[in-house]
C-alpha cells in the first residue's frame, strides 16, 4: 500500500451490472490496480442511461466527469447488455467523445462474444472475474 | 435371211416376183451341163444373177463373197461331193436352199441326203422341173424362216412375261373354278413359304387361317357372279412356317379366258401393315385408357381457350371447383372460379406468347367447406412447324401431398422451436451457473492477494462466497427440477377438478390471500374436469394464481379471476388479474423465457411462467398472454380435448 497519492489510469470508469455482488468484487479489483480516480456503479440499464443523460446535461464540466470506460454485464432484468449498447450508440455516441465499452459478464456463450463483435470490433469482451492482466489491456 | 424373206414375198403357187433377182450358186465341173442348168432358168422365166463354182475353193468364196440366195449342186465333182457342199454351206450358217442336181443316184442316196438337209433334188435328164423347184425352195425356206421369226418372238414375250411375273414381290396364284391351285408364281414361294409342289392341286381355302375361309369364300363366290371386278380384302393365310401371313390382293375372274380358265390371285405381304395398325389402335386404346383413367384432369384447349376434349378426371376436378360440367366448345374461363380468373388468363397467355410450360399451386374452398389443393400445370401443344395449337391444362389434386406438407412444416416448425428452448436452456443454465462461479473465482482471488483489506471488506467477501455457492446450488436444484419435470410425461393421468384444484390451492397460500386481501372468481360452469396429469396442472394454476399475487398494483385491491370454456373441441382456461402487467412491446418474446424477470423489486428467479409453459406443452396445449401495465394480465390455456 502507496502512502502517496497513486496514479490512477483512468479519470472516470462506470460499472453496469444489476448484481451487487459482482459490482463490488469488480470495484475492488479496479482499485486495488488504480484503475480510475472515480467509479461510478449503476444496477440497471435504464438508470445508468439517465446517470449519463444528465452528465450531457453539465455543459463543460462533462468532459471531466464523463466516464472513459463502461463496464457491461449482459444478463440483466428489463434492459440487458446488449439493449443498453444499441441505446447507447444511438443516443450518446455524437455527443460525447466515444468512451471505451467492455462488455464484462460471466458468460462464456460464444454467440454472446459473436453478438458482441458483431456489434463493433471495438467492444472488448471480458469474462468474470476480472484479473489485472485484463485491466492492463483496457 | 431376212433380206431373202423380204425380197421374196412367199406365195404358194404364185410365181415369184420377176423384177426380183435371184442370185444362184452353181457347183458344176461340166461347163455343158452348167449352160443346160442356165438354159433351162431362162426358159422357165426365172429372173437370176449366177456364178458357177467348179471346184470347193470357188464354192467357198462364192458363199461368202456372193451370197447367194440358192445353191445348186452336182452330185460327184472331182475334189468334193454334194455331201461336202451341204455341209459347208450349213456350217456357214446360212439358211439357204440347196437343191441337188445331179446324174442318176440311187434313191437310198437322195433320202440320205433329204435327212441331211436338201430342200429338192432334180436329175439332169428332168431339168424342166428347175425353175418351179427353185422358186418352191425358196418359199419353203422364207416360209420357215417366217415361223422361226414368229416363234423367237413368242419365245421372247414369254420370256420377258416370265421375268416380270417372276421378279414382281407381288405374288400371283390362279386358281381354277374348283378352288384347286393351278399356279403359282415364285414370288407367291417367297410370300408364304411353299413351293409350287406343295400347292398344285391343293384347295386355296386350306391356306386360310380358319376364321377368314368364310370370308374368303364368300370373296370366291362373288368373283364368280361378278367377272369384271377384282375383289379381295385382307386375309390371314398360313405360312409353311405355321404361323399366319396377313396378305392383301385381288382376286380376277379369268375363266373365260382360255388361256387362263380360272382365277388370277394377286396378293402381297402386309403383316408389317397390320402389325402396325393393330399397334396403333392397341397404343391408341391404352392412351385413352390412361387418359380417362389418370387422377390427373386433362383439358385440351384451343388457342382461342375452347375446349376441345377433356378426361373423366377433369369433368369431377371442374365440377368440384365450380359446380359447372365441362362441355367441349365452351370457354375454359368460365370453369375457373371467378376469384382466379385474372390470374388464370396471365398464366395461359404467357404460355400462348413464350412456348413454355408453367405451373402453379392453388387451393380452392371444396364444396363441403374443406381446402383442396391442386397443382395445376399448363403445357404448349404444337403441330409439326412448332406453331403452338393450343395448351393442356392438367390438373392434380395434391391435398393429401400439400397436408402433408403443412404438417412436415409444422413439425419442422416446432421442432425448430424446440431446439432454440433447448439452446436458450443451454444458454440460460450455463449463464448462470458460471455466474455464481466466476463471483467465487473473482472472490477468492480478492482475498489471496489483498490481504490488507479492511475487515468489512473481508465480511463482504465471506458473504459474497456463501451467497454464489448458494445460487450454485440453486440453480442445479432448478436445473434438476426441470429435467425432472420433462421426464414426467409418463405419469398417470386422472380426472381433474378444476373447483377442488382451486380450492386446494387457496388452502395452501390461506395466509397471504387473508393478509393481502385477495379476491378469487372462479367460473367452471361450462367444463369442471379434465382428464390430464394432476401434479403439472396444480404447478400450472398455483404458479399463475402466486404470479398474479405477487405482481399485483399496490394501489389496487387484487382480484384474480379464472374461467373455463369450451372452444370447439378444445379446453379453454382463462387466468385474469388487475396486475401491474408486463410491457408486451419490450418482453412479449421473453415472457415465457427461463430465469427472466420484469420486475426488480419483487423476489424471484424468474423460472414460473417458464414452468407454466414447460408444462402446458407437455400437456399438448398452449398459451398466450395478453398484457398492458398498470392495467393487468391475461393468460389463456387452450387443451385439446
Amino acid at each position: 500500500m502507496k502512502i502517496k497519492e497513486p496514479k490512477y489510469k483512468y479519470n472516470n470508469v462506470m460499472l453496469l451490472d444489476d448484481n451487487e455482488l459482482d459490482n463490488f468484487i469488480n470495484e475492488k479489483i479496479l482499485e486495488a490496480n488504480h484503475f480510475s480516480k472515480k467509479i461510478y456503479v449503476n444496477t440497471s440499464a435504464k438508470s445508468a442511461l439517465e446517470f449519463l443523460g444528465n452528465m450531457l446535461t453539465m455543459g463543460e464540466t462533462c468532459t471531466h466527469v464523463y466516464p472513459e470506460v463502461l463496464f457491461i454485464d449482459i444478463n440483466m432484468p428489463i434492459m440487458d447488455g446488449f439493449q443498453f449498447i444499441e441505446n447507447f450508440k444511438k443516443n450518446f455516441e455524437q455527443k460525447v467523445k466515444q468512451p471505451k465499452l467492455v462488455i464484462l459478464t460471466s458468460s462464456v456463450y460464444h454467440e454472446d462474444k459473436q453478438r458482441a463483435g458483431e456489434i463493433s470490433k471495438d467492444i472488448v469482451f471480458l469474462n468474470k472475474p476480472l484479473t489485472q492482466a485484463m485491466l492492463d489491456k483496457i | 435371211m431376212t433380206s431373202v424373206v423380204e425380197r421374196i414375198p412367199v406365195k404358194t403357187g404364185t410365181p415369184l416376183n420377176m423384177n426380183k433377182t435371184i442370185k444362184i450358186l452353181h457347183v458344176e465341173d461340166l461347163e455343158t451341163d452348167a449352160e443346160l442348168v442356165k438354159r433351162e432358168l431362162k426358159k422357165g422365166k426365172i429372173n437370176f444373177q449366177g456364178i458357177w463354182a467348179s471346184n470347193r475353193a470357188e464354192y467357198e468364196n462364192a458363199l461368202r463373197d456372193f451370197d447367194p440366195d440358192i445353191v445348186l449342186c452336182d452330185h460327184s465333182l472331182p475334189s468334193f461331193t454334194s455331201t461336202d457342199a451341204l455341209m459347208i454351206l450349213k456350217e456357214s450358217g446360212k439358211r439357204i436352199p440347196f437343191i441337188l442336181v445331179t446324174a442318176t443316184v440311187s434313191e437310198e442316196f437322195v433320202v440320205a441326203m433329204m435327212k441331211e438337209g436338201i430342200d429338192d433334188y432334180i436329175l439332169k435328164d428332168r431339168l424342166s422341173r428347175l425353175p418351179s423347184a427353185v422358186l418352191n425352195a425358196l418359199e419353203k425356206v422364207s416360209a420357215e424362216k417366217d415361223k422361226e421369226k414368229f416363234y423367237n418372238e413368242i419365245i421372247n414375250q414369254e420370256k420377258r412375261f416370265r421375268a416380270l411375273i417372276e421378279n414382281i414381290s407381288e405374288a400371283i396364284v390362279v386358281i381354277n373354278a374348283d378352288g384347286k391351285i393351278t399356279y403359282q408364281s415364285p414370288s407367291a414361294s417367297r410370300v408364304l413359304g411353299f413351293l409350287p409342289d406343295e400347292t398344285i392341286n391343293r384347295s386355296i381355302f386350306s391356306f386360310f387361317h380358319p376364321s377368314d375361309v368364310e370370308e374368303a369364300k364368300l370373296n370366291f363366290e362373288e368373283a364368280n357372279r361378278q367377272p369384271e371386278t377384282p375383289l379381295w380384302e385382307s386375309f390371314r393365310v398360313k405360312h409353311k412356317n405355321g404361323n399366319y401371313v396377313w396378305v392383301e390382293g385381288t382376286i380376277t375372274n379369268l375363266l373365260q379366258e382360255e388361256s387362263v380358265n380360272g382365277f388370277v390371285i394377286n396378293y402381297r405381304d402386309i403383316t408389317e401393315r397390320k402389325i402396325a395398325e393393330q399397334m396403333l389402335r392397341d397404343s391408341e386404346a391404352n392412351l385413352s385408357t390412361v387418359f380417362n383413367n389418370t387422377d390427373m384432369a386433362y383439358v385440351l384447349v384451343s388457342k382461342e381457350l375452347n375446349i376441345v376434349s377433356f378426361n373423366h378426371r377433369a369433368t369431377g376436378v371442374y365440377l368440384e371447383q365450380t359446380g359447372k360440367k365441362l362441355k367441349e366448345g365452351t370457354i375454359l374461363l368460365d370453369y375457373i372460379p371467378v376469384e382466379h380468373q385474372a390470374f388464370m388468363t396471365d398464366v395461359v397467355n404467357n404460355v400462348l406468347a413464350e412456348g413454355v410450360k408453367e405451373g402453379f399451386e392453388k387451393s380452392y374452398p371444396a364444396v363441403n367447406g374443406s381446402l383442396i389443393w391442386y397443382e395445376v400445370c399448363i403445357l404448349p401443344v404444337f403441330d409439326e412447324a412448332q406453331n403452338i395449337l393450343g395448351i393442356i391444362v392438367s390438373t392434380e389434386d395434391i391435398t393429401e401431398r400439400k397436408n402433408t406438407e403443412l404438417e412436415r412444416e409444422k413439425m419442422t416448425t416446432d421442432l425448430i422451436q424446440h431446439n432454440k428452448n433447448l439452446e436458450q436452456f443451454a444458454y440460460i443454465i450455463s449463464h448462470n451457473l458460471r455466474s455464481p462461479v466466476a463471483n467465487i473465482i473473482g472472490l477468492s482471488n480478492m482475498i489471496q492477494t489483498m490481504p490488507d483489506m479492511s475487515e468489512a471488506d473481508f465480511d463482504r467477501c465471506m458473504d459474497g462466497l456463501v451467497l454464489s455457492v448458494k445460487k450454485l446450488d440453486d440453480t442445479i436444484i432448478d436445473l434438476n427440477y426441470i429435467l425432472q419435470m420433462r421426464r414426467e410425461i409418463n405419469e398417470k393421468k386422472e380426472v381433474v377438478r378444476f373447483s377442488a384444484l382451486v380450492k386446494d390451492i387457496r388452502t395452501s397460500i390461506s395466509n397471504l390471500i387473508e393478509k393481502e386481501n385477495i379476491t378469487m372468481k372462479t367460473s367452471f360452469l361450462e367444463v369442471n374436469e379434465f382428464f390430464t396429469i394432476k401434479s403439472y396442472l396444480n404447478s400450472i394454476f398455483y404458479n399463475l394464481i402466486s404470479n398474479s399475487i405477487k405482481y399485483r398494483n399496490p394501489d389496487k385491491l387484487c382480484i384474480i379471476e379464472i374461467e373455463s370454456k369450451l372452444k370447439g373441441n378444445k379446453l379453454c382456461l382463462i387466468f385474469r388479474d388487475n396486475g401491474l402487467g408486463i410491457d408486451m412491446g419490450a418482453h412479449r418474446d421473453k415472457i415465457f423465457g427461463l430465469y427472466k424477470k420484469f420486475h426488480t423489486h419483487i423476489e424471484g428467479k424468474g423460472m414460473g411462467l417458464y414452468m407454466v409453459k414447460t408444462q402446458v406443452e407437455i400437456l399438448g396445449g398452449t398459451i398466450n398472454v395478453q398484457s398492458k401495465v398498470n392495467e393487468g394480465t391475461q393468460f389463456t390455456i387452450e387443451f385439446p380435448l
